[in-house]
């Protein structure tokens, strides 16, 4: 096995709690990413790293129940929520930086809805 | 109170090998705010997950892009492996070590042609490419392609690297070293290049890595991360260590890359000095049932495979996050506040590549 990896499920509610406490820790952002998982229904990673460590933190959400944003935390973390709001049409609540649906020029809107 | 304007850059200009677009807002020739889009060449690739069986898959994300795919095709079969719990040949791992290594020569050479290109220094800019010519050659001896490699598959690789191929590797690296070494030199020590890669488009330490930066983009702010270090294929039994600076600007940046150039190098020998003798692939039966976020350290940077499988020969998802695009928030960044004649240089200091970001 290359690394182990541990998948932490948690509450939409405590994602802002645990991306302090991975701050805190010296982590870096390594990824946000979302993927569908039943009719409205989505999992999102949010993925870091410490000194080659790997965490991941997942949170299931509905489409139409909003996620706050991380930016205040790590603001590179504008690009991907970003892009799942374009992509997936998941609700990402006080962006500091919101494309509005600009960043990503598609022919389909949400197309991986 | 200075007047702003907003000029476009992109998706088509001279220094930009692929569409990406940016609005740049400035006051006189500053530029305050660079907002960027995307999507001139998103394919979908990763929907098209839904349509094709795993195996299938491999040709898709080894077109992601071409110049990183041979790490797209070893990172998304890497990913696969772990799921499935596939034991890989040793020397199929050496020989992905190998074609990794030469990959991120043949980039990094790439990039240093385009970086001479947007200066106007032509001339370096063909000398840089021809040398990168020579390593294309041996790959396609190697594999069959000069762009697209299909190196990789679950289980191992494709084609072997014979005693003669890999004698001819290292004579390869004996006539291109000292030949990168002179082109190396110029991009060093040359004062015009100098004067326009020193000092511009600096991000510190803590800027990089809160913005999410990766690969030489970070390792120039003296952040010293290679996923390397995580000793995936067979950088386990090789010795090496991550290539740092700490100035953070584009010229810390130019000599991170060159200087990976000649790491790679040593690496390939290191390698094809320890390749054991053996198979190169296993067979793979059965269909995977899992998850695993495959990390590799790709030329531009770190690069996520996040694969989830359901045991069918579908998968539920392939997410890869490449580089490029974790590296536009630092673009952003170090956009702010300069040039506008600075902006063709600092967009080709993250060395972009658009496929990887819209995928």
């Amino acid at each position: 096995m290359i690394e182990k990896q541990e998948t932490i499920i948690i509450k939409t509610d405590e994602l802002l709690v645990k991306t302090a406490e991975m701050k805190d820790k010296g982590c870096r952002l390594v990824q946000i990413g979302c993927t569908k998982t039943g009719e409205n229904v989505y999992e999102l990673n949010y993925t870091f790293d410490e000194n080659y460590n790997f965490y991941n933190y997942r949170i299931i959400v509905e489409s139409s129940n909003p996620v706050p944003s991380i930016q205040n935390l790590y603001a590179g973390a504008f690009i991907y929520e970003n892009e799942i709001a374009e992509l997936f049409d998941i609700v990402v609540n006080d962006m500091l930086v919101d494309f509005n649906g600009k960043l990503y020029k598609t022919s389909l809107e949400n197309p991986f809805k | 109170m200075a007047k702003k304007t907003v000029i476009p850059f992109g998706p088509q200009h001279p220094v930009l090998p692929e569409p990406i677009h940016l609005d740049l807002v400035l006051e006189d020739e500053k530029v305050v705010q660079a907002i960027p889009s995307i999507g001139f060449i998103h394919r979908g690739l990763e929907k098209l997950v839904e349509v094709r069986d795993y195996k299938q898959y491999t040709y898709v994300v080894e077109r992601v892009c071409g110049i990183c795919s041979y790490m797209h095709g070893m990172g998304y079969c890497q990913a696969i492996e772990e799921i499935m719990k596939v034991e890989v040949p040793k020397r199929a791992l050496y020989i992905r070590t190998i074609g990794a290594e030469f990959s991120r020569i043949h980039s990094h050479l790439l990039w240093l042609g385009l970086l001479a290109d947007a200066f106007g220094f032509e001339s370096l800019f063909m000398h840089t490419w021809k040398v990168r010519e020579k390593i294309l050659d041996l790959m396609e001896e190697a594999t069959g392609g000069r762009v697209i490699f299909s190196a990789c598959l679950v289980g191992g690789v494709r084609k072997d690297w014979d005693e003669a191929l890999l004698k001819k590797a290292i004579d390869l690296l004996k006539e291109i070293e000292p030949e990168t070494k002179e082109l190396a030199s110029v991009f060093i020590n040359d004062v015009t290049v100098r004067h326009r890669l020193v000092g511009v488009g600096v991000l510190t330490k803590e800027e990089a890595y809160t913005l999410g930066a990766v690969g030489p983009m970070l390792r120039a702010s003296g952040v010293s991360e290679d996923l390397r270090k995580l000793g995936y294929a067979a950088y386990g039994e090789l010795d090496f260590e991550p290539i740092t600076e700490t100035a953070g600007d584009s010229y810390a940046r130019c000599v991170v890359r060159i200087n990976e150039i000649f790491q790679s190098m040593d690496l390939i020998k290191q390698a094809i000095a320890k390749i054991p003798e053996g198979e190169i692939s296993v067979a793979v039966k059965g269909n995977p049932d899992g998850e695993f976020f495959s990390r590799l350290e790709q030329p531009r940077g770190e690069v996520i495979y996040y694969v989830k499988a359901n045991g069918t020969k579908f998968l539920d998802r392939v997410r890869v996050r490449t580089p490029t695009f974790t590296n536009v928030p630092p673009l952003v960044k170090i956009l702010e506040g300069c040039d506008l004649a600075d902006v063709p240089i600092l967009v080709l200091t993250i060395d972009p590549c658009i496929s990887c970001t819209e995928r």
